[in-house]
């Protein structure tokens, strides 16, 4: 069975993840996970109990909003937003991202696989 | 017969009492255990509801760590501002608090050290014209606001009271207007005064995220794009 990936790696991809996952519309945490674990095929482990301080870091710093609505069953449930300052951040995070990316890929590549 | 609802809500007196997640915050992470719960009821029909909410449970994670989790993702800037507030308060008792200064006859001390003001403050309430006499104790009860806000902390939790905050800010006016009054006021109120207007704003901010933090009108929601 494959290792997991590893701690360090998925802390550091939680800003880009959460905010690539909330250019598709509002959404709240339970769903955010789900997506989340659909996105990465599993691969990414996400506990439950971090990714909501992760979300109200992202609150406080801006670069998502959050709201609190009544569902159809009654219940309060948090709903967040990206922000500008979150788009002009996940344009950042992507182009990183991508930098580390494409200069693995390249290092990969050169040798015979 | 299982009670979800009566299972959260024990499950949400003990955070409340064991961790220092807001009712906010807890909120969020109770909507969570229920849609985590409805899902694995969704996915497993043979699975017992009891055993649904263990693992959501579970899944979620102990109240130490959860705290730790959060507190992480920032201390907000009013409980900077309240602690640095009490610490003024507590430092000011500790510095000479006005010059010039009688203690009557055989006293060498010609100073007031911060702790020993209020005690000036009261025992001199009864010289010079009733306006001044009423400042004069007043200002030395407006240590008790200060001392409001120490009691009515609950574990990790700021007072609730929403008369605190306008009243400290009171209490800063009218120690200022009292120390244009004396003569020279030392570092020590200084720095007192700054402790009320410490406390005051940090209560106002807090009041302030706590209503923006509130459930607004009741949208309805059915999920993902509907506020689009």
């Amino acid at each position: 069975m494959k290792k997991p990936v590893s701690k360090e790696l998925v802390a550091a991809s939680s800003r880009p993840m959460v905010l690539s996952i909330l250019t598709g519309g509002e959404s709240y945490g339970y769903q955010i996970l789900k997506q989340v674990k659909l996105l990465s095929g599993g691969k990414l482990e996400w506990s439950d109990g971090m990714l909501y301080p992760v979300l109200h870091r992202l609150e406080r710093d801006g670069l998502i909003a959050g709201r609190w609505v009544l569902t159809e069953e009654g219940r309060r449930r948090k709903y967040y937003r990206l922000t500008r300052r979150g788009k002009r951040q996940l344009a950042t995070d992507r182009e990183n991202w991508r930098t580390v990316h494409g200069a693995l890929e390249l290092s990969w590549g050169g040798r015979s696989v | 017969m299982f009670d979800l609802d009566a299972e959260l809500r024990r499950w949400r007196e003990r955070q409340e009492h064991t961790s220092s997640l807001s009712p906010r915050e807890l909120d969020e992470l109770e909507d969570h255990l229920r849609a985590r719960v409805d899902l694995l009821l969704e996915t497993d029909a043979a699975l017992a509801p009891q055993q649904a909410f263990k693992t959501a449970r579970k899944e979620l994670g102990q109240s130490a760590a959860l705290s730790s989790e959060f507190a992480k993702s920032g201390s907000p800037r009013w409980r900077k501002l309240l602690v640095a507030g009490w610490a003024m308060y507590a430092v000011s008792f500790f510095l000479p608090a006005a010059h010039n200064f009688r203690w009557g006859t055989g006293s060498g001390q010609d100073f007031l050290w911060g702790w020993q003001a209020p005690i000036g403050a009261l025992l001199a309430a009864g010289d010079g014209a009733f306006w001044l006499s009423l400042l004069r104790v007043l200002s030395g009860l407006s240590n008790a606001l200060v001392l409001a806000t120490f009691l009515k902390l609950k574990g990790s939790r700021p007072p609730e009271s929403t008369w605190l905050a306008p009243s400290l800010m009171g209490a800063t006016l009218l120690n200022l207007h009292w120390a244009a009054q004396q003569i020279g006021p030392g570092i020590g109120y200084w720095v007192w005064i700054a402790s009320f207007a410490c406390i005051g704003s940090a209560l106002w901010l807090r009041a302030r995220e706590r209503a923006a933090a509130r459930c607004p009108t009741p949208a309805r929601a059915t999920g993902q794009g509907a506020f689009e």
